[in-house]
């Protein structure tokens, strides 16, 4: 009977296993693991910090963080799909960004 | 204050070495000896150059208002400008080992990056600014293209239509503003924001104010132009992305400080610009973990560290903008270390410092110490500089009631750790059984350089009261309460 850390960690190994083929234990491997991590706990972290707009705003965005790192995971092989330096890419997201920044504020306090 | 003329020789001097270096291009030894001496120079132009102001039209207030271009010269310009200045030294010493042919446009390229760089630090007027991002976007070009690779080509020619997207829009924030105010000079345009009505205004105000963003994000490579800004650092040789990075740090800087003048006592731009810091940090940090070739890593690494640094100038408190800054020469000092390492390690083994390498250690121990200590800095462990603006930036973030952002920091620190360490175990510590071949030596000049920046980031960390007096009145001056 395998305990819940051993569970966790051996379903998190598979999902990375998934996507990149190669040795388990190569450097490469530990870093997409530590960066499957590293992205999970900020996506909750950066849902709690939408407190300082309001409390059950922060409460509704990290139950949807919550729901879409289960759904989506393993994270970091999208992650790195769509931080490619392809430029139609990059352009997309800045004009987003570009929306976001003009519109947010202006909606807060103009 | 009274008018500084050697304040404008630090961004006019590089100038005119640059179109000097043009014409005796195909004057190898004029050229390299040329470069190294004006390099020298600059340095003592700015440890000779007075606090206060440079008018270039020569009328420094005209019925209250500020007519010409102007140049403003306090302890945190003299600071940075200085630190900058030593990056160009070891830039100029690198180059004139590793550029070979006729360098002469490399070198001028080299200079004219120094002087953009200088140009937006010490501005105070919204054109100067402009054309500042504008020059140092084209300078980019040109150093990375040197590299001569496909990649870098490739890298160029993406962030040069970036620049049509960035820059056209800072160009067009300008333009609001001048508009709204009828002002180019910055400290009049806060003036006038903070004086005038601005009723019926906001939404255009808004919208200049998202066009300064988009510039702040692409001259410090934040989110989403992060893949971009990290081929820039890559593609390009380890010098001068040594002197890129600084640019990049300073730039920022320059801009995130006027943007907070500008435009930081209104409702919700702060949170914006902290949000688009945090996601630039993690994700800057999270990419450079997949990587395996120490350049790659080190340009992800640089990428997620100007997050740190806009973590900071977002919260925009003066401790907080003390911290920021702080933070900004630190990276510039262990980050231009480490790419300097790999430079030698390239100079040594003529390959790059990539997974396979392996047992450095053995074939250039001291070289292997100050690769230790430029990461250790860098991964915030105590008593390195890295650690006292890290830990600065973590107590600024909870002084604020936002012990989330502290923990993002701590990540940050922590990763970078795992992914420099990760990097370094493949290349200078793994035990290899075919050892790799030295093919070549690394010059002493370099060597001094290494040794430099790592009493630099020892000196910094022990003492961080010495760079922190020149930051500090910069930080109080331009220090807003927290709005939460």
């Amino acid at each position: 009977m395998a305990t819940l850390k051993e569970t966790v960690y051996e379903l998190l190994r598979k999902w990375v296993s998934r996507i990149h083929v190669g040795d388990e234990h190569s450097a490469m491997m530990s870093g997409y693991l530590v960066g499957e991590l590293q992205l999970i706990a900020f996506l909750f972290i950066l849902a709690v910090l939408f407190r300082v707009f309001a409390i059950p705003l922060a409460v509704v965005v990290l139950l949807a963080v919550a729901a879409s790192a289960l759904y989506f995971a393993p994270i970091a092989i999208g992650f790195e799909r769509e931080n490619l330096s392809n430029f139609n890419l990059v352009m997309f997201w800045l004009v987003l960004y570009l929306a976001a920044l003009s519109t947010i504020p202006l909606w807060g306090g103009g | 204050m009274s008018n500084q003329p050697l304040v404008a020789l630090i961004v006019v001097a590089p100038i005119l070495v640059a179109v000097l270096l043009n014409l005796g291009y195909g004057k190898i030894r004029f050229s390299k000896y040329l470069f190294i001496a004006s390099a020298f120079a600059l340095l003592i132009i700015v440890l000779l150059s007075g606090y206060g102001y440079h008018w270039f039209a020569g009328h420094p207030i005209f019925q209250g208002l500020r007519l010409s271009l102007e140049y403003v010269f306090t302890p945190y310009h003299k600071f940075a400008l200085f630190i900058l200045s030593l990056l160009l030294i070891f830039t100029a010493f690198a180059a004139s080992v590793s550029v070979v042919g006729k360098p002469g446009v490399y070198y001028a390229f080299l200079l004219l990056c120094y002087a953009s760089t200088a140009m937006a630090v010490l501005t105070n007027d919204l054109y100067h600014l402009w054309i500042a991002v504008e020059v140092a976007s084209l300078i980019i070009a040109g150093v990375v293209i040197a590299a001569g690779s496909p990649g870098a080509h490739r890298a160029t020619l993406k962030y040069m239509f970036i620049t049509g997207f960035a820059g056209a829009g800072l160009a067009v924030s300008l333009a609001i503003l001048l508009g709204v105010t009828g002002v180019a000079n910055i400290s009049d345009a806060v003036y006038a924001l903070s004086t005038m009505s601005l009723e019926g205004f906001m939404p255009t105000i808004y919208m200049a104010y998202a066009f300064f963003v988009i510039a702040w994000i692409y001259v410090a490579g934040m989110a989403p132009t992060h893949p971009i800004k990290a081929d820039i650092y890559r593609y390009s040789l380890p010098h001068a992305a040594a002197l890129l990075q600084a640019q990049a740090k300073l730039m920022m800087v320059a801009i995130g400080l006027i943007i907070l003048r500008l435009f930081g006592s209104m409702p919700f731009t702060r949170e914006s610009m902290l949000v688009i810091s945090l996601i630039t940090a993690i994700f800057g940090v999270v990419l450079a973990l997949m990587q395996s070739d120490l350049r790659h890593v080190l340009a992800y690494i640089v990428v997620s560290h100007g997050g740190l640094v806009g973590i900071g100038l977002s919260i925009g408190t003066a401790y907080a903008i003390s911290a920021a800054l702080f933070q900004a020469i630190n990276d510039i000092i262990y980050m231009g270390l480490l790419f300097l390492a790999c430079e030698a390690i390239i100079l040594l083994v003529k390959r790059d410092p990539a997974a396979g390498l392996g047992n450095l250690i053995s074939k250039a121990p001291s070289l292997a110490l100050f690769i230790f200590i430029g990461s250790f800095a860098a991964s915030g462990i105590p008593p390195l500089n890295g650690f006292q603006s890290e830990l600065m930036l973590i107590n600024a973030a909870l002084s604020v009631g936002l012990p989330e952002v502290a923990v993002v920091i701590l990540f940050v620190s922590v990763t970078t750790f795992i992914a420099l360490f990760k990097s370094i175990y493949e290349i200078i510590l793994r035990p290899k059984k075919v050892e790799s071949e030295v093919l070549g030596s690394i010059p002493n000049s370099l060597y001094a350089s290494l040794f430099i920046l790592s009493v630099l980031c020892i000196v910094f960390g022990l003492i961080p009261q010495l760079p922190l007096s020149f930051i500090n009145p910069m930080a109080a001056e331009v220090g807003l309460a927290w709005p939460h």
